[in-house]
């Protein structure tokens, strides 16, 4: 496991994050 | 991690159907929360993207070769820049990199109606938007499920120990700059499109679509423009013809949005501050937008074979189907909404800026047209049906009106001649109103102060043309005289008629940059001096605020003059004379328009990472009237003890007599040692009893990559032998075998040859024998001009060959260099250019696109 491997996956995995957060917020916009 | 990739590819997918339905489902309805939600789904998917760009990145960054993209398009030698840059290198990426553009534009876009005043987020027209700008994402995604899958591994067989590696064509910092720029501005065209398309669907006041979204126009212009200027340049570093746009169907198809955008910009004006041209700036958003759409299908299909031709491509009917799709849903939205674009004023005087704007947008138009007539027309007239009908029409005109014409039976290609003379007819007039436009008022233009700033900047740009131009025609004369060895007068004659139809355009287009140039400056001073009689405060204060206040005029100056050094960079190019294609030998001079290019040798070796194999031509460039001083002379005579006499001949160089044809033959020898050959060989054995040296190639790996790289060394040693005399000198060579041997015939030529290995440096850098005079050898001294080095690369992945142009610039022209050795030979093929004014045309187009961001940045928009 590399330095990149790490900062990529960490980045991916943010990305990931905040367009889950951003699924959340939209079904909570709908109710 | 591949499948990750495919999964959110689909996810992503999904997501954006489900935004585009709920944002649709949202502005029908005009449900608000339903609206709300869609723009949190639009962010959502633009993270998604973004994850996804991450994921091809690090398979790019990591050599992931399990991924066929990351295979195709790189390998393991390549630098962490170009492994980011082959991101976009091919059709894959290429899709990936619109989608994560555009959905995080989108998102932004979306979301900057919840910040702005009005309250319009959650209203129909923020559905209407979302829903777009997701269905235009949906395309990309579409795409990608569907078709051209950026994560698709290999499934038969395991990955590939390394990958194909990218187009060395390629691998150059502009051509990694030129995609992702056009591309961004392509993309960010998008937006203006939807919100024109939102604002006619939700029924907002007509006009106020253009306003909000200008600083998405000028963003989107901005960046084209950049794709546009970076791609040239790479065009004229890279290709080696000398020029910088070739009018390849595919540069075409780029400059066309570039044409209806900058209309755009134009006609946008009017709407906002007059309120008219309402239809024609709608319908200019949606041709623009058709545009980048079709220049990426002109760029992907096949249809057109051109420089830019991508490998097979299975995209074409997905592109077409949606560019039909949307050229009808435009078509009728616009027809749907005629009647509510009507202007908020009419035309009141044929004398006004209005009416300069009008024709500034047919012009505009009539120059697209021009382009994609020419584009296309060699596709069309190659088609039977158009050759059948076309001959039919024609017979019919021949037996009703007698008019003959030739039958048409193959594809027509008009060539860039053919663009070169049609597009000044819109380009210069197209100038003219540049200048024009500013100074006449909105209204009515029919005023005195009209009339007198016209006149004024007319005589101002008249009379520095008409220096320039003069000035331009007499040193062409004189050098011509010079060249020829007639009178000024028989020169000038000689020179006006070899006077084109490009000259003319070029000094038109001399003159109306200098009278754009002058009316920014007027109308500026004009306003600068009115507001400082006010406010009382400095010059320099009040041209700051009033930019601040009015970026669009002040700043749409700044842009003009960038224009202008554009179109003066045209015209520089116009006024170019002086190319010449020639074969040369060690040491022979070519006048080039007032230098002199002379071939010192070859430099062969590989490049540090042994990526490719490099053949540099070291040509030295030099001032024509620019002959050895004295100093020079010293210091050859002191280095030539044996010398008779060295004096200056044709500069640079100089001519050294030798007291003996036998001493002459020494020199040469020792001088071959000295220059070229310690370059291009080592002496792997030299043996005194025999006088035998067995010579090999310096960097031996060059021949392993260029096969031909021995012939042009074996070229060198048979020129040596010929100088230096076959009697004195032999050569023996073993086919295949990278083996020379030379075997000199007595002790003083032997000692002579491996003296010139020796390592002393020698004020000079290349001799040649004259073969008529033997005690004559001419020199190219050392310590004059500058050592160009135009390259030819050959890679050793693909046996791909790229040619690397070298250039002296010059602030009034640039010294153009590309050389590419001939097979077999000691001679190179050159080609020298004298380019004038090509740093007023770089200059003008990073005007462009600096001014053009810095407006985007600022809003664009007057302040109230």
């Amino acid at each position: 496991v590399t330095v990149a491997d790490v900062v990529f996956s960490a980045l991916i995995a943010a990305c990931m994050t905040l367009a889950g957060a951003g699924i959340l917020r939209a079904l909570k916009e709908w109710q | 991690v591949q499948h990750l990739g495919q999964a959110l590819v689909l996810l992503s997918f999904v997501l954006t159907v489900a935004v585009a339905a709920v944002a649709l489902a949202g502005a029908a309805r005009g449900r608000p929360s339903l609206v709300l939600a869609s723009g949190r789904g639009l962010t959502a998917v633009a993270w998604l993207n973004a994850a996804l760009a991450l994921i091809l990145l690090r398979s790019f960054v990591l050599h992931d070769f399990t991924n066929r993209y990351v295979a195709s398009y790189s390998d393991r030698g390549m630098s962490l820049f170009y492994l980011v840059t082959a991101f976009w290198g091919g059709e894959k990426g290429a899709l990936l990199f619109w989608c994560v553009v555009l959905s995080a534009l989108s998102a932004v876009a979306v979301r900057s109606l919840r910040t702005r005043p009005g309250g319009e987020a959650g209203s129909p027209f923020a559905g209407w938007l979302t829903a777009i700008l997701a269905l235009a994402v949906l395309f990309f995604d579409v795409l990608m499920v569907f078709a051209s899958n950026p994560f698709e591994v290999f499934l038969a067989s395991g990955p590939p120990a390394d990958g194909t590696g990218m187009n060395p064509l390629l691998q150059n910092p502009m051509m990694a700059l030129h995609p992702p720029t056009q591309l961004a501005g392509f993309v960010a065209y998008t937006l203006p499109f939807a919100w024109a398309a939102a604002s006619l669907l939700a029924g907002r006041p007509p006009g106020a679509w253009y306003a909000e979204s200008r600083r998405w126009t000028l963003f989107a212009w901005s960046l084209l423009t950049a794709g546009l200027a970076i791609g040239s340049l790479w065009a004229y570093v890279e290709l080696g013809w000398g020029g910088f746009w070739g009018w390849d169907p595919v540069e075409n198809a780029g400059l066309l949005p570039w044409l209806t955008g900058t209309a755009l910009l134009h006609a946008g004006a009017l709407e906002t501050r007059r309120g008219m041209l309402r239809r024609w700036t709608v319908a200019l958003v949606m041709v623009t937008f058709l545009l980048t759409l079709f220049s990426t299908f002109l760029t992907r299909s096949r249809l057109i074979q051109s420089l830019h031709a991508f490998s097979d491509s299975n995209l074409t009917p997905f592109f077409l189907f949606y560019l039909i799709g949307l050229l009808v849903a435009c078509a009728g939205l616009l027809v749907l909404r005629w009647r509510f674009l009507v202007p908020r004023r009419r035309l009141e005087s044929i004398w006004s800026r209005e009416t300069l704007v009008v024709a500034n947008t047919v012009l505009f138009g009539i120059a697209g047209f021009a382009v994609l007539w020419g584009t296309l027309l060699p596709k069309l007239s190659e088609a039977g049906i158009v050759q059948d009908s076309y001959n039919v029409v024609s017979a019919a005109f021949h037996e009703l009106l007698g008019w003959d014409v030739q039958p048409l039976t193959q594809a027509v290609d008009v060539g860039p001649d053919w663009f070169n003379r049609v597009l000044p007819l819109a380009g210069l007039p197209l100038l003219a109103l540049t200048a024009i436009g500013p100074l006449v008022s909105f209204r009515t233009g029919r005023s005195p102060a009209v009339r007198r700033a016209l006149g004024r900047t007319v005589i101002v740009a008249a009379s520095f043309a008409a220096v320039v131009l003069g000035l331009h025609v007499v040193v062409r004369s004189q050098a011509l005289g010079a060249v020829l060895g007639i009178p000024f007068v028989n020169a000038l004659a000689e020179f006006l008629r070899s006077l084109t139809l490009g000259s003319v355009y070029g000094a038109v287009a001399v003159f109306l940059a200098a009278w754009v140039v002058a009316a920014a400056v007027v109308d500026t001073r004009r306003a600068v001096r009115a507001r400082a009689a006010v406010t009382g405060r400095s010059w320099a204060g009040t041209a700051w605020s009033l930019f601040r206040d009015n970026p669009a005029r002040f700043g749409g100056h700044g842009i003009h003059v960038g224009v202008a050094l554009t179109f003066l960079g045209f015209a520089g190019t116009a006024a170019r004379q002086e190319r010449k294609d020639v074969p040369m030998g060690i040491a022979e001079g070519l006048a080039v328009g007032g230098a002199v290019a002379t071939f010192l040798g070859i430099r062969e070796e590989m490049s540090p990472e042994g990526r490719y194999a490099s053949v540099q031509s070291e040509i030295l460039v030099t001032d024509r009237e620019d002959s050895a001083d004295e100093e020079v002379l010293d210091a050859l005579r002191t280095a030539l003890p044996g010398a008779v006499s060295a004096n200056p001949s044709m500069p640079p160089t100089v001519t050294v007599e030798f007291p003996s044809r036998g001493a002459a033959s020494d020199f040469l020898a020792t001088a071959f040692g000295r220059t070229a050959g310690s370059r291009d060989f080592r002496i792997e054995r030299a043996a005194p009893d025999t006088r035998e040296f067995v010579l090999s190639p310096r960097d031996p790996a060059v021949l392993s990559v260029d096969p031909a790289a021995i012939h042009r060394l074996v070229a060198g040693l048979r020129a040596l032998v010929a100088g230096v005399g076959p009697d004195r000198l032999s050569l023996r060579t073993t086919p295949g075998s990278p083996r020379f041997v030379l075997t000199a015939s007595d002790d003083r030529i032997a000692e002579a040859l491996a003296a010139g290995f020796d390592g002393t440096p020698v004020p000079y850098l290349a001799a040649r024998g004259d073969p008529r005079v033997p005690v004559r050898i001419s020199l190219v001294p050392a310590g004059m001009g500058e050592i160009l080095r135009p390259e030819v690369r050959r890679y050793a992945r693909a046996g791909q060959q790229t040619s690397e142009v070298a250039i002296d610039p010059g602030l009034l022209s640039d010294f153009y260099l590309a050389a590419a050795p001939a097979r077999g030979m000691d001679t190179v093929q050159v080609t020298a250019i004298r380019n004038p004014l090509m740093s007023t045309l770089w200059a003008g187009m990073a005007v462009l696109c600096i001014g053009g961001l810095a407006l985007a940045g600022m809003g664009g928009r007057r302040k109230r």
